[in-house]
């Protein structure tokens, strides 16, 4: 198990320790076919995070697609069951580059949770997500917001569609100043643009971050999106993850299919968020689904900015003569049982490092 | 150590000179050498310049924690960055131009040549403009003058340029001006060295109002 470990790359060994992870939660693996259906995706656009389709024509004229999202593929099919559908999965989706236009295969680990979902459902989806953080890096963070708050304040504003997005985008960038001139353009009050502005910059652990949204509270959606905020909280401090959560409101995501907690999360050493999730009843209701559901996914590909690249493929150097091979295939058994990854050539001819280089002289090895 | 991407240029020395005011200075990349990248321990910081519509893919790939960068760069490539403080200085504004007193008809396709072919099409797509974009890479105020363009769409600082070759503007598309961005990363890891940055720049500047 050791050499399984030192030998396979860190995705596919995270992959693992993801999935023993769901599993130890009662998460049901969902296995699903590479195509889709290409009006899946065209009929849900907004919900897909960038990136163009791939499509193909299927043998009966079919417009079909490579798999973009794995979401969609299991809300299409959920069922409204009193028991809820928990399921995990670990897929390659398929994007083009918006800007090279780049076909990417991207490895992806994700929890759906579909069904009544209550403040314990939630914190545990969270809870998982905050796991899975800490299975890939040391040092994490989760940004947790709530679309409640945020439409509870755009509600109060009652901005036009199309304002409502450009407010959403600049709490997302966390740009107070281009927040303030579209207030000012289109007259919303002052008090509610400072409490529009405050949300673009709030950010820290919540227990410092409560007092302050409470006071930004303007209608009961935003009362109750903090009150859920901080039992979500509570119970994530019971496992002792609390500590590597942020109130961060720039992690909100689309009106349309967010209505609860969203999050994303991020690793030291990788630039981009590794995981994004969150409650989303209103992609349901597109389905005709009364459930509720939350769940979250995993970008694996993106893990591998924070590593430094594999050392050699092998601890041992075995050389030896071709004319003298009698016991060099016993030997480097004997080795490998030792739990060494060892390779064997008859010259050296490269100058990658090994722990220790062998050379095979009279039936025996011989350190050199 | 903070990561700090400047733009070549007059915009970028204008920017170090605010870091260096505030305490992030950094000798080495005052001296006249063939450096690259410039890093003073002492003050936590280290700088790279870099050609002004590169700013944003160091940023948001985490090369740089922090960036200077026009608000026009942003706008025509949606970097995926946070956008922290408008810095107020390197103000212009993104217009349409033309031929001195030739408004292009509504009743046709109009040509657009510019260097920012994404802010043209959002622009006339909320006209519900057609257009045809002309994609240039500089030399944007000759395209209207030989007939290649009906108009351009383009930076305009004082409009000098516009005026001598018998140009002028015809509508401002957006206001311009130098915006300081973070990776969103950098951002949460560094929070505290990130938010002094910020906090001394805003106390500064409403300091100078």
């Amino acid at each position: 198990m050791d050499l399984i470990r030192t030998t396979a790359r860190s995705e596919e060994t995270d992959l693992l320790r993801l999935q023993r992870l769901y599993a130890r939660y009662g998460y049901d693996k969902f296995r699903m076919s590479k195509f889709e259906d290409y009006t899946l995706y065209l009929q849900n656009k907004d919900f897909l995070k960038g990136g163009n389709i791939i499509t193909f024509n299927g043998p009966d004229g079919r417009l079909l697609a490579l798999k973009q999202d794995v979401t969609l593929s299991i809300v299409k099919n959920a069922r409204d069951e009193a028991t809820p559908c928990k399921v995990y999965y670990t897929e390659n989706v398929y994007r083009a580059s918006d800007d090279t236009n780049d076909i990417r295969e991207i490895p992806q680990a994700g929890v759906e949770y579909v069904g009544q979902v209550d403040v314990y459902a939630m914190s545990e989806v969270l809870l998982l997500a905050l796991e899975s953080l800490s299975v890939v890096s040391e040092r994490y963070i989760l940004g947790v917001s709530h679309m409640g708050f945020v439409r509870g304040l755009l509600d109060a504003a009652d901005f036009s569609m199309d304002v409502r997005r450009q407010v959403l985008a600049c709490i997302q960038n966390k740009s107070a100043h281009e927040l303030h001139a579209l207030c000012r353009a289109h007259g919303v009050e002052a008090s509610l643009e400072e409490k529009l502005c405050a949300l673009s910059t709030v950010f820290g652990k919540p227990e410092d971050c409560f007092p302050t949204l409470e006071g930004m509270a303007v209608n009961d959606a935003t009362e109750e999106a903090v009150r859920e905020l901080r039992q979500i909280y509570d119970l994530l401090c019971e496992t002792g993850h609390g500590e590597n959560v942020r109130i961060d409101f720039s992690v909100a995501n689309d009106m349309q299919y967010y209505n609860g907690v969203t999050f994303q999360g991020f690793v030291d050493g990788t630039p981009r968020s590794v995981l994004s999730g969150g409650r989303y009843d209103d992609l349901l209701r597109k389905f005709g689904r009364k459930s509720g559901a939350i769940g979250f996914a995993v970008y694996l590909d993106l893990l591998e900015y924070g590593r430094s690249g594999s050392d050699a493929g092998a601890d041992a150097l075995v050389l030896y003569d071709p004319a003298d091979v009698k016991g060099l295939a016993g030997a480097v058994q004997a080795l490998q049982q030792s739990g060494r990854r060892v390779r064997v050539q008859s010259e050296r001819t490269d100058d990658r490092a090994y722990k220790t280089v062998y050379a095979f002289r009279e039936g025996g090895l011989v350190e050199l | 150590m903070i990561h700090i991407a400047l733009p070549k240029g007059r915009l970028g020395e204008k920017a170090y000179q605010i870091f260096k005011s505030l305490g992030y200075g950094c000798p080495e990349i005052e001296e006249d050498n063939r450096k690259l990248i410039f890093e003073n321990p002492e003050n936590d910081v280290c700088y790279f310049w870099a050609k002004p519509s590169d700013v944003p893919v160091y940023v948001e790939r985490g090369a740089a924690d922090i960036g200077i960068v026009g608000k026009d760069i942003l706008l025509e490539h949606g970097s995926d960055v946070y956008e922290l403080l408008d810095l107020g200085m390197g103000k212009c504004r993104m217009a349409v131009a033309g031929i001195r007193g030739h408004r292009p008809a509504a009743d046709k396709t109009l040509r657009v040549a510019t260097k920012f072919p994404n802010i043209a099409r959002s622009y006339y797509a909320s006209q519900s403009r057609e257009i045809e974009i002309i994609r240039l890479n500089g030399s944007i105020e000759i395209a209207p003058l030989l007939g290649l363009s009906d108009v351009i769409v383009d930076i305009v600082e004082t409009g000098t340029t516009l005026k001598e070759n018998d140009l002028e503007p015809f509508e401002t598309i957006v206001p311009i001006s130098a915006r300081l961005i973070a990776n969103k990363a950098s951002y949460k890891f560094q929070y505290d060295a990130i938010r002094t940055i910020c906090e001394k720049i805003e106390a500064e500047r409403s300091a100078q109002t």
